[in-house]
């Protein structure tokens, strides 16, 4: 029988299809492109099993082509549907046969299909099922109704409901007849009709053991399954949300989503939730008229071919994507703001972890700075060491009309950039983006209306300070742009292709590639092949590529807030940029602003290795790799440095850019004009700890034994050997650290800061325990010895660590009763002197400590440090505010914690500094990453490895849930009111509550009680 | 018709400085100048001050006040200007002639103080940027006629209380940063300024920046209200510096001035 064939007619509940139906509404909502397409088969693509589906074939491979994911949904099995359609798609879109009622997926490409995933039933569910079916059999013969068990198929019974011989193979056309003669039948033997004996089913499906029971009819038969279309949805749903691909992106063809009979529709099964949000449009007849949002179109499989044949068009024509959900998007519109519009370049800014591109207008403006920069890449000497910009790669011929109305979107999910410009006489709609899969390949794709002569003439780079441009030659060699520096520079090739639109506007493709070197001019010939081979793949090959790496990596690094969406939205912000600022391969030089601006210039300070790296050490390990990379190649600046002032081991620098050497500038003006002397280079040493935190904290999250052995010792141990050549021991065994910055800079130089020698100690103790494979037991011995002659400051009465000896005799100010209002810059509104004399601190520095090494602090020292520490601190350090917030999260002191955090996330969506412009505060970022996975999660990598867990949901929220990655696995938190779930992809050991358990995929639900953690 | 500036004298010892000033500010944007004397009793000392210095000098009888309000509005006139101090603590910050002109002339007005400081031509001008774009943009053709002629311009910035950052982070770097950012806000992009920072009372920084440096024209954009309370940085100018002031009217009250 092909008539209702597999398609059968859904029955049982269906949540998301409502009931009420609708008259026919315009289709508009299909004039757009569409990143996947997925669609019945019987009906709906085809007429019959039998019909020819060349052309089909024909426009699944051309959409493959073009980047498209296209999906079949049949209750058919592989053989019917392949062996029609015969499609062998070539990347980057992907071809997927969803079969078998849901219980089957292949994959197709050039060489066939391949199972991806089947629901194998147990042998009790097989067994289950058989009973089933007999049950319901047996139940429907009581009364009087002959049936059939007719086949037995992959995961589900079949019984005919009229087993004559003039209803054995009904064709598709006549099933309004047999509907009509299987109902007839039915109340000829007092049952009510269809889904009287759809229930009996479930009850002998349930009677039978299987709660979970999918049941369906065609009409002739009823079948009792494991699974159904709407598992197949789901299916497809998550796969392509794993390659970036949203409901929204997505068009759901068929030809059966109203009812048939009392029963919904086949098709109306693939609108499941999860679905939601997806177009989706009916090319069958639909006597009864569709479901509500669904977009009736009618005209059959010829209609479903007009469709195909549209979403190729508007591929060959460079249509645009669409943007997403605005909870993933920094949108801002309006006319161009003059003031603020260099810091919403900064916040629009795309960055692939090596080559960042700012969210400048494509059109010129002259309040626009566009700006491209490429990781590491310095130019000039000493304190002037600065980043070196870039070509400019995404400019359109023409300026921006002054009353143009500009609308550009950031996606933080996917990290396109949309902008579309719209005056009366002229738009430009683009989108653009610097690949996450391929860094250093950037693409822009724009239409342009009208479409002036000389339009196509534009270049495809033009120099950072105007004057040079590179525009394709007449030979169509690519356009190639270097920007020299003393020593190295930046170059780039790039390439554009124009085409006319059906509507006649002007549509161009442009792909570069951008690579830079602070050492030497890249090489143009590598990079034009570099260029060629993006070019084959295509703006939307690269797209999809790129789409899917940005899947990969939110899956990894996901916080969702249930309660907040304004916060949501700039956590997300957050780490987006975190994400995007930090290369994976080779070295990443990651500088105080990342990609997104030149402040700072690009210099490198504890920002990196303290407040940006546990993120990646977190989430994306191989970043955080290449961070400490970075420290490793510069070590024999370190170690020189150490020598020049008669130390030993390595001295990092306080600022480092592309030698190692400091780079600190020796004096600067501050914002009250004065010139006064910068110290930070020449003291500020706790940065040599920091580097070997860094390190720590990597090989903590990540088990990375070869590195704990190798490069990670090697840090351990000059690290140590520095601070055992800077610490003095005096007469009475007591050690110090005499003259030096710590992080707050409100008071210099100081003896024994207690976050210097605490970091110190912490280090000397580390490298002691961890480097016995290339240490000698002397030498660890001599540094165990020295720290524990270290002086700490803390005094067990109060409970309380003096920031630096001396400090409780500083004038003992509150900053509530000589500030306005927090954080402020301290050392402004007092001056420098009283600030110095007093106790007003700058930032987090005691509490650093509990922020960075709670175990090398007593224990329970936080409540009281936080207590004495946190009236006296003005917050002057965009980094203070997202400290005390994760450390007020594990007081529990919810309303403060968030007030802090607040301030943290909206640094630069506010533009709070007014220095937006010059790049976002990424180590504030990464305070926010911090507050959720040390405050709120309470996540801990344990030296045992395990990761404790400990977390704290504020009252103001619903839950949360924290994605990160420990020693290969992938763990989610999931947090709610009482209770928190953690799963792990892997088996690991996670310790909550003071107990060790072991995770793994299936996941473990514990809840609290009292103030205990037990396993549920 | 070649614009004018206009040098409003009496016969008082003000007279000298207002003419010196007049002429300096004329050669750097380059206009005539021309003498305008408001006869009272019939002396003749502004005359003979005027020819003693080459400049032509027109005399009309009348109120004063109305006179010089009057002879600014000529359409050539591009500025008037005066000699203006107030009694050391009195309570106007500059004389009552001085104080009613300032309020009802609409063209730039350069206030003289008895003691200043006469450079021969133009050097350095200050312009107090209050992080209001429309304040100092209003002057951008003023300063790029000044900037043209050589002037440096320096725009000073004053934080106080309540604009003062809520972080600054690495010294080194974010004044800097902050810096680049104020004069792409807030100053017009077609004049090379240099941009000083002071933290303080806008009124008394601004004074003492013009003390402390070569400045030798203070220009400040203004609303023309004395009322208590408004143009605190003016009333203070006025008051404490040795440097001609050029007040630059707004036009927010939506009164055209030529």
């Amino acid at each position: 029988m092909h008539a209702a064939g597999e398609d059968a007619v859904a029955t049982g509940p269906v949540p998301t299809t409502p009931a009420r139906l609708t008259a026919p509404r315009p289709a508009t909502e299909l004039d757009r492109r569409f990143e996947a397409v997925i669609f019945d088969w019987d009906g709906t693509a085809v007429p019959d099993r039998l019909s020819d589906a060349s052309t089909v074939r024909r426009l699944v491979e051309a959409l493959c082509a073009a980047g498209v994911d296209v999906a079949v949904v049949s209750g058919t099995h592989v053989g019917n549907v392949d062996g029609q359609l015969l499609a062998r798609p070539p990347a980057p879109g992907r071809l997927v046969l969803a079969l078998n009622r849901g219980s089957e997926v292949y994959a197709v490409d050039e060489a066939g299909p391949h199972l991806v995933e089947r629901r194998q039933a147990t042998p009790a569910e097989d067994a289950a099922l058989s009973a089933a079916a007999e049950l319901t059999v047996e139940r429907l013969a009581a009364r009087g109704l002959n049936t059939e068990i007719t086949a037995r198929r992959l995961n589900r019974r079949k019984i005919d409901l009229i087993p004559l011989p003039e209803w054995a193979d009904p064709p598709k056309a006549r099933i309004g007849a047999l509907l009509e003669s299987v109902t007839r039948r039915l109340l000829d033997k007092g049952f009510a009709g269809l889904p009287e004996v759809v229930e009996i089913a479930y009850a002998a499906a349930r009677e039978a053991g299987l709660p979970d029971a999918r049941v369906t009819s065609d009409a002739k038969h009823v079948e009792i399954g494991l699974t159904d279309k709407s598992d197949s949805a789901r299916w497809l749903i998550r796969d392509l949300a794993s390659r970036g691909i949203q409901p929204s992106d997505v068009l759901v063809v068929g030809d059966e989503f109203g009812s048939l009979g009392s029963l919904p529709g086949s098709d109306s099964l693939l609108l499941v939730s999860e679905v939601d949000g997806a177009v989706a449009a009916s090319v069958g007849a639909e006597p009864t008229g569709v479901p509500s949002g669904v977009v009736p179109l009618g005209g059959g499989p010829a209609r479903f071919v007009a469709l195909l044949a549209d979403q190729v068009r508007r591929r060959e024509q460079l249509d645009l994507p669409v943007p997403g959900d605005s909870v993933w998007t920094i949108a801002v519109s309006g006319e161009l703001d003059p003031r603020m519009e260099r810091g919403t370049e900064a916040l629009l800014a795309v960055a692939d972890g090596r080559v960042g591109t700012n969210g400048a207008p494509v059109l010129a403006q002259p309040s626009a700075q566009p700006r491209v920069l490429v990781a590491g890449v310095f130019e000039g000497e000493g304190p002037d060491t600065h980043l070196l910009e870039g070509p400019i790669w995404f400019q359109l011929p023409g300026d921006l009309p002054p009353t143009a109305v500009l609308r550009r979107t950031l996606e933080l999910r996917t990290g396109l950039l949309h902008e579309s410009i719209d005056a009366p006489d002229r738009s430009v709609h683009s989108v653009r983006f610097s690949s996450l899969a391929a860094p250093g390949t950037v693409a822009l794709r724009a239409t342009v209306r009208p479409s002036p002569d000389g339009e196509r003439a534009c270049p495809e780079l033009t120099s950072p300070t105007g004057g040079a441009a590179a525009a394709t030659g007449p030979d169509g060699t690519p356009a190639s742009l270097a920007v020299g520096g003393s020593l190295g520079g930046i170059g780039a090739v790039a390439t554009q292709r124009w085409v006319t639109g059906d509507d006649g506007s002007e549509r161009v493709d442009r792909i570069g590639v951008i690579e830079g070197s602070s050492d030497a001019i890249p090489d143009q010939v590598a990079l034009a092949a570099r260029q060629r081979r993006a070019v084959e793949r295509g703006f939307d090959g690269l797209l999809t590529d790129h789409r899917a790496a940005w899947a990969r990596r939110w899956a990894d690094a996901d916080i969702v807030i249930h309660g907040d969406d304004e916060l949501q939205r700039a956590v997300r912000f957050a780490l987006f940029h975190l994400m995007s600022s930090v290369g994976a391969h080779d070295e990443s030089a990651v500088g105080a602003r990342g990609l997104t601006g030149p402040a700072y210039r690009g210099h490198v300070f504890w920002d990196a290795d303290v407040f940006v790296l546990p993120f990646l050490a977190a989430t994306h390990p191989e970043s955080a790799r290449a961070m400490i990379e970075y420290r490793l190649r510069r070590l024999p600046a370190a170690l020189d440095a150490a020598r020049a002032v008669g130390a030993s081991g390595a001295r990092f620098p306080w600022e480092s850019a592309r030698t190692g050497r400091d780079v600190t500038p020796p004096t600067a003006r501050d914002r009250a004009g004065r010139l006064v002397p910068i110290r930070t280079g020449l003291l500020e040493v706790h940065i040599v700890a920091d580097v070997a935190w860094a390190a720590a904290c990597y090989m903590d999250w990540t088990g990375d034994e070869a590195f704990a052995q190798g490069a990670g010792a090697t840090i351990l141990v000059e690290t140590a050997r520095y601070w055992a050549s800077r610490i003095r021991v005096e007469r009475d065994g007591s050690a110090h650290i005499y003259g030096v910055i710590g992080p707050d800079e409100y008071h210099e130089p100081v003896d024994d800061n207690a976050f210097t020698n605490v970091m110190a100690r912490w280090n000397l103790r580390r490298a002691a325990s961890a480097t016995e494979l290339c240490t000698d037991a002397d030498e660890r011995n001599r540094w165990k010895t020295l720290a524990d002659a270290l002086v700490d400051g803390y005094d067990p009465e109060t409970g309380i660590y003096e920031q630096f000896a001396g400090f409780h005799q500083l004038e003992p100010l509150i900053v509530a009763d000589i500030a306005p209002r927090r954080p402020i810059a301290a050392d402004l509104l007092l001056g420098r002197d009283r600030v110095a004399a007093s106790q007003v601190v700058k930032q987090a520095d005691v509490l650093m400590l509990h922020q960075l090494v709670p175990g090398e602090v007593e224990p329970d020292s936080l409540a009281p440090n936080l207590r004495f520490y946190e009236p006296r601190t003005a917050h002057g350090s965009s980094l203070s505010p997202g400290v005390h917030a994760s450390l007020l999260a594990r007081m529990r002191d919810d309303e403060r914690a968030l007030e802090a955090l607040e301030l943290a996330a909206r640094i630069d969506l506010d533009d709070t500094t007014a220095t937006t412009a010059g790049g976002l505060h990424l180590a504030t970022l990464g305070t926010v990453w911090q507050t959720f996975a040390f405050g709120f999660g309470g996540l801990r990598p344990a030296r045992d490895g395990a990761l404790e867990i400990d977390p704290r949901l504020p009252t103001r929220w619903a839950g949360f849930e924290i994605r990160v990655r420990f020693r290969g696995s992938r763990i989610t938190l999931q947090k709610e009111r009482g209770s928190c779930t953690v799963t792990a992809s892997s088996s690991t050991t996670i310790r909550i509550g003071a107990v060790s358990y072991e995770v793994g995929p299936s996941g473990r639900t514990f809840v609290r009680h009292a103030s205990r953690w037990e396993a549920s | 018709m070649r614009s004018t500036v206009i040098a409003a004298i009496d016969g008082s010892a003000a007279a000298s400085p207002v003419l010196e000033v007049a002429g300096a500010f004329a050669r750097s944007i380059g206009s005539s100048v021309q003498a305008l004397h408001v006869a009272e009793d019939g002396d003749d000392t502004a005359g003979a001050l005027a020819a003693a210095r080459g400049t032509p000098l027109r005399t009309v009888t009348g109120d004063v006040v109305s006179a010089l309000v009057d002879a600014a509005a000529a359409p050539a006139v591009t500025a008037l200007v005066l000699g203006g101090r107030g009694r050391p603590g009195g309570a106007r910050p500059a004389g009552h002639v001085a104080m009613e002109v300032m309020t009802r002339v609409d063209k730039p007005l350069i206030v003289v103080p008895p003691d200043a400081f006469r450079p021969e031509r133009l050097e350095r001008v200050l312009v107090p940027a209050e992080g209001v774009p429309d304040g100092t943009r209003r002057l951008a053709p003023l300063l790029e006629l000044l900037a043209k002629s050589g002037i440096q311009v320096t725009a000073l910035h004053v934080d106080d209380e309540t604009s003062l950052p809520s972080y600054s982070d690495q010294t080194q770097h974010e004044t800097e940063t902050f810096a680049r950012e104020f004069v792409a806000r807030n100053l017009p992009p077609s004049v090379d300024v240099e941009l000083a920072l002071r933290v303080g009372s806008p009124g008394t920084e601004v004074s003492a920046a013009c003390d402390e440096s070569t400045t030798d024209l203070v220009v400040v954009a203004w609303s023309r209200d004395l009322s208590p309370g408004r143009a605190r940085v003016v009333r203070q100018l006025l008051e404490q510096t040795r440097v001609p002031v050029l007040l630059v009217p707004e036009h927010g009250d939506g009164r055209q001035t030529d």
